[in-house]
């Protein structure tokens, strides 16, 4: 996900779905004229719905080049796990 | 299937990089202007700025990491970032500056001295050119 600078933003997970949100704010402006602009200024939110159940607790996040990255690690159920059998 | 034709098309597609257009913003101020272009990914090592004809190419090299397992889904496209702008003749070229901070890189391009605004009246400052260039 890019985020930029200028924003302020929460990431929260609830009932298996990560919801990341947030602002970005415009420049002040002192007196200047706008030539020209793409770039999106306002609110954003995104919600992606997990496919697995993860461990909240150790859900960690990074940004770096403008770049978020969230890191969930599974939760131990649902991990695979090798099952033994045993033959009578 | 012509395979010597689809061997072509291969190398044709290594030479011809793709690139993304990104987002810009231009803001003018009385002595130049302030560029902002959004390039998610990049930082200064992968950044180039060149000048060529009153022509500024920005060039964004992504640092992409490996992806550790399984991708499930991407939606950013991983192709590098290339822009070109046809700079205002007023602007300095020699006096251009820029930074980069998350992505994002801000270039100040201040005009050059003789065409920064005055303080008398326009009107005068042009009647006074026009009889200047018939001599």
């Amino acid at each position: 996900m890019h985020v930029n600078r200028l924003f302020s933003g929460t990431i929260s997970l609830h009932d298996g779905t990560l919801t990341i949100s947030g602002e970005r704010k415009s420049e002040p402006s002192n007196g200047e004229k706008a030539e020209r602009t793409e770039r999106y200024v306002g609110k954003f939110r995104r919600s992606i719905t997990l496919p697995t159940r993860v461990n909240a607790n150790n859900v960690s996040a990074t940004y770096r080049d403008g770049i978020l990255t969230v890191t969930l690690p599974k939760a131990e159920e649902a991990k695979p796990k090798q099952i033994q059998v045993t033959i009578d | 299937m012509n395979t010597f034709a689809h061997k072509n098309r291969d190398a044709d597609r290594a030479q011809d990089e793709q690139f993304v257009a990104p987002s810009a913003s231009v803001v003018e101020a009385g002595d130049g202007y302030t560029l902002e272009v959004e390039m998610p990914g990049v930082n200064k090592e992968g950044l180039k700025i060149s000048i060529e004809n009153n022509e500024l190419t920005i060039l964004g090299h992504r640092s992409l990491l490996a992806v550790k397992g399984t991708l499930i889904h991407r939606e950013s496209r991983p192709d590098n970032y290339r822009r070109t702008f046809e700079l205002d003749p007023s602007i300095d070229a020699d006096k251009i500056s820029a930074k980069i901070d998350q992505g994002v890189v801000t270039l100040k391009l201040p005009k050059a001295e003789h065409v920064k605004p005055f303080h008398f009246s326009e009107k005068l400052f042009h009647l006074a050119n026009c009889r200047q260039r018939r001599n």
